[in-house]
């Protein structure tokens, strides 16, 4: 290891002010390695794994649940078809953390990511994981039998009735509005579209500084991994409190 | 009806709620980040 000449643009400091990353952190970090493998270890030999009683050939789980870290994943499939909560949404998820390096150009908080340098960027991202999280912990305390809505006070092994009089936007459209169902299928179009374009262009109006300072390129593809995010709890919201099955329906994808 | 309510309501009221606690986190850990820095120095 040798001492080169050049900047440090992570931070303002002296060098003076400053400790090597060896093998100062390393040390740390290693002891706090070896103290969490240590953990895990010894609660792997004293804890057992809460594995369910016996498989039957006869008999299939009902609620089937998965691990608890893909219980979003199942919640989500209430509420979206299978390709779009198993497939496309994760990979959004992924492909938008991806992003972030290329997406993010405010050089505040670096090296130390916090909240009172970065409110807008962290609130965001606390937001998805809050979500992700509130999903989690609907598939492991509140889905019983048939995966239906169970509170803590119902009993478990007593059937809820099947929830019906779910429809689609555009059908709700074309009954309360007395038109046909292809209208009403262009207004839901339109609704989704709105949707986008104001999320997309009210806040270049507001918060100029943000959009000058991303590009257009950068501001569309944020905007758009955005509105998806924040699309998804409105959609379960409506799902849940207003019967709406889907908001869009084509021929391809349902949403 | 009020069944429906109060389920869309729990799950957006959660989302919510856990946001703040992620972010209440964050910033808990900045705070004793920066105790520790001042004390160290």
């Amino acid at each position: 290891m040798e001492l080169v000449k050049g900047t440090a643009p992570a931070t303002e400091k002296e060098p003076e002010d400053t400790i090597f990353s060896w093998p100062h952190l390393f040390y740390v970090e290693l002891i706090a390695v070896l103290v969490v493998t240590a953990a895990l270890l010894f609660l792997s030999l004293y804890v057992g794994a809460p594995l369910e009683e016996e498989v039957g050939r006869d008999t299939t789980p009902n609620p089937m649940k998965a691990p608890w870290y893909f219980l979003g994943l199942q919640e989500l499939l209430v509420f979206f078809d299978p390709w779009i909560a198993g497939v496309t949404l994760p990979a959004l998820i992924i492909i938008g953390l991806m992003l972030i390096p290329f997406l993010d150009t405010n050089p505040k908080g670096s090296g130390s990511y916090t909240f009172s340098e970065r409110k807008l960027a962290v609130s965001v991202y606390a937001f998805g994981l809050g979500l992700w999280t509130a999903l989690i912990v609907i598939g492991v305390w509140f889905r019983g039998l048939d995966w239906s809505w169970y509170w803590p006070w119902n009993d478990l092994h007593v059937h809820k009735p099947p929830i019906v009089g779910l429809k689609d936007l555009s059908v709700i459209f074309a009954t309360k509005l007395g038109i046909s169902e292809f209208l009403g299928n262009t207004l839901s179009y339109l609704l989704v579209l709105v949707y986008f374009a104001v999320g997309l262009i009210i806040p270049v109006f507001i918060f100029k500084r943000f959009y000058n300072r991303l590009g257009i390129i950068r501001y569309v593809t944020t905007m758009v991994l955005f509105l998806i995010m924040a699309g998804i709890p409105v959609k379960i919201a409506l799902r849940l409190i207003f019967s709406i099955k889907y908001v869009m329906v084509t021929p391809w994808f349902k949403i | 009806m009020w069944e429906k309510l109060g389920v869309g309501m729990f799950f957006l009221v959660s989302t919510v709620a856990l946001t703040f606690v992620i972010i209440g986190l964050s910033s808990f850990m900045e705070r004793l980040y920066k105790r520790n820095n001042r004390n160290n120095k």
